[in-house]
Formats: structure tokens, C-alpha cells, sequence
């Protein structure tokens, strides 16, 4: 995903990223951590690649926002509902060990959007992580990344996670972790803040904004993109 | 012998439980401050296991509730947490009020040492 040359990346207000991988770091540890004797080393072993998987699948996407920090994107029509199935697909096994059910609630037939592929996966698989990996009192939810027409030249993309109530203050919180320490609760937990960070400062990159957003009487985080045709006309 | 785990991150509190049960101690978890209050309730346990990133509340701020009930003021607290102690302004006066008597920082820690530390607790009492 690095695709872009020239000087060092700029690190600073990155801080959750440290913060993540430490954590993604110590799961490691603890399971290599378990004698053979208990577990099979085969379930061991996939465990620590799923968890590795994810992180890097992360740190990708951290590296991808900032290294695009103060560049413009080439924007292009794609389908965003494409981009959740995707997003749902590699998170899938992230959200089985969090006895997370990922869903897509898409309208269908919709148009494309005008956005950068891997910028708006970044944001999507951000979010969703943010709602997988943080702390709620229920223990099997269902995490649900949601595309929807909301009026004629403008989809909404969003994430709704019941139990888990974003507010303007968990986004508050997020942007205000951008170079401070540790505590990047999306909501309640530690974990997740990273998510949130990345997802917004890639939101900005396709000219939208990180908000929330509402779905059936459920709070979530989303922003509003326009579709390519409405760009067009423009 | 009863442990309390008080850990939010589901990984590593599958991995705790695990190797608790295997070294013969009494495992309950909690991912969050209320629901280790409401097993308390049920049950005292013999030793508390906390990691001070918590959900809702803070670890520090768990421990100031769990001290405040005059039935629970003794339960040996051992803290296991990502953030080192270095890192809270709270001095050792406050963490021994806190009833904190062994701080591991996860990075550093194995599960071996963690059994260690709530064993001796146990020998102990």
C-alpha cells in the first residue's frame, strides 16, 4: 500500500500505533507463552498468525494514512459495497475471536462512489476494527458495516454496533489522542483507538467527515460520499 | 484457591484462564470493573488480578470502590497491566493504601511468574 516516495514518514500524534502493536505484541507472547502441554501447538501456531495477520493488516493502514497526510488522492468510481465485502472478509477472523458477527447492510443497485480504493478500505477495516476489539457488556454482538443510498448523488457509509454507542465525543476523543498517549477509547476500551484515528484522518483524504450517524435507532460512525455520476455533473 | 481476573482483552484472558486452571487455582473472569463487583458480590475472592486499562473505569478507580466496601478491604490485589507503573502519579503509599502488592508489567511478565506471585499470596494468608 506504500505507494508513495519521498521523505520519512512523519510519526508524530501516531502514538496509538505503539500502543496497538504492543498490545498485538503481548497476545503473542501470552499464547507462545502456554505450554505445549496444554494446547496443541498446531492451534497455537494459527493463532499467533491470525493475530500477527492483523496486525499488520492494521499497521498497513496506520502507514497508509500517514504517509498520505499531505497528499491529494487520485480519486476514481468504485463501488463501496465492494470495498465492505471486502473489508468484512478480512476481518472476519479477527471478529470470530471477539464472538463478533461481521454483517453488510448494502441498498442495492447502488452507484459508485468517487473515492480511493485503498482509502476507503482503510477507513472501513479502521472502524470496524474500533467496533470489533472494543469492550461492550454484551458478549455476542454483531458489528455491522452499512452502505446506503441516503438521498439522490450521496451514499452514507457507516459502522453500528449495538451496545457500543459512538457519540460525537468518542470521535472527539479519537482526533485527541492524535499525539497524546495511550487512552484511545473509541467508546469504553483502550483498544480500538487506533481504528478510529486511522479512519479519520483517510476519511479527510476522500473529502468527507467522520460523524455520527443513525441506523434503526442505533448510534454509529459513518460519513457521507458522493457518488460519481452526481461528481460528474459537477 | 479463588483468583478474580479482571482483564478486558478476550485473547489474553483466555490465555490466563487457561493456564490458571492448568497450575490448579480457582478461575473467575471479569472483563470490566461492574462485573467483577458483581461477582465480589457473590463471591470474595482470595486474590484479585487487574489490568489498570479497564473499560468504564479506570483500574485506579475500581480499586478506590473496591476499597471503599469494608468486606472487601482485604483482598490481595496484584496489578498485570500494558501500562507500567511509572507511568500512573500515584506513590507507593497510595498503591499499598490500594492494597496493591505486586505490580507486573505485561510486556515483562509470563504466566509463570503471575501463578508465582498468587501462590505465595496464598501461602500467605
Amino acid at each position: 500500500m506504500g505507494t508513495l516516495e519521498g521523505g520519512n514518514v512523519d510519526f508524530s500524534g501516531y502514538s496509538p500505533l505503539l500502543f496497538e502493536l504492543q498490545a498485538h505484541l503481548i497476545r503473542i507472547k501470552a499464547i507462545s507463552d502456554t505450554s505445549t502441554k496444554f494446547t496443541p501447538r498446531r492451534a497455537q501456531l494459527a493463532e499467533i498468525e491470525k493475530i500477527s495477520k492483523h496486525a499488520l493488516s492494521m499497521l498497513d493502514y496506520a502507514l497508509f494514512a500517514l504517509e498520505i497526510r499531505q497528499t491529494s488522492l487520485q480519486l476514481s468510481p468504485i463501488s463501496a459495497t465492494a470495498a465492505a465485502q471486502d473489508v468484512i472478509q478480512e476481518l472476519q477472523s479477527l471478529a470470530k475471536s471477539y464472538d463478533v458477527t461481521l454483517e453488510l447492510d448494502a441498498t442495492k443497485r447502488l452507484q459508485p462512489i468517487y473515492a480511493h480504493e485503498a482509502a476507503l478500505k482503510g477507513v472501513l477495516h479502521g472502524l470496524a476494527y474500533s467496533a470489533i476489539t472494543a469492550q461492550s457488556a454484551e458478549q455476542k454482538r454483531t458489528v455491522t458495516l452499512s452502505v446506503q443510498g441516503t438521498q439522490p448523488g450521496q451514499q452514507r457509509i457507516g459502522i453500528f454496533a449495538p451496545g457500543i454507542t459512538f457519540t460525537g465525543k468518542s470521535i472527539e476523543r479519537a482526533r485527541a489522542v492524535s499525539g497524546s498517549a495511550r487512552v484511545a477509547a473509541p467508546t469504553e476500551l483502550y483498544a480500538g483507538g487506533l481504528g478510529l484515528l486511522v479512519s479519520d484522518e483517510l476519511t479527510k483524504a476522500l473529502h468527507a467527515e467522520l460523524t455520527t450517524v443513525r441506523r434503526h435507532k442505533h448510534s454509529g460512525v459513518g460519513f457521507y460520499v458522493s457518488t460519481s455520476n452526481q461528481l460528474q455533473l459537477v | 484457591m479463588r483468583v478474580l481476573v479482571i482483564e478486558p482483552d478476550k485473547i489474553l484472558a483466555k490465555t490466563y484462564v487457561q493456564q490458571f486452571l492448568l497450575a490448579g487455582l480457582d478461575v473467575t473472569l471479569a472483563r470490566d470493573g461492574q462485573t467483577a463487583v458483581h461477582y465480589i458480590d457473590e463471591q470474595i475472592p482470595d486474590v484479585l488480578m487487574i489490568e489498570m486499562q479497564l473499560g468504564a473505569h479506570s483500574g485506579i478507580e475500581f480499586l478506590h470502590e473496591l476499597r471503599s466496601y469494608e468486606d472487601w478491604a482485604a483482598i490481595p490485589v496484584i496489578v498485570n497491566s500494558s501500562v507500567p507503573k511509572e507511568a500512573f502519579k500515584v506513590s507507593e503509599a497510595a498503591w499499598q493504601r490500594l492494597g496493591v502488592t505486586r505490580y507486573f508489567y505485561k510486556p515483562k511478565t509470563s504466566a509463570k511468574q503471575l501463578i508465582g506471585a498468587i501462590l505465595a499470596l496464598g501461602e500467605q494468608a
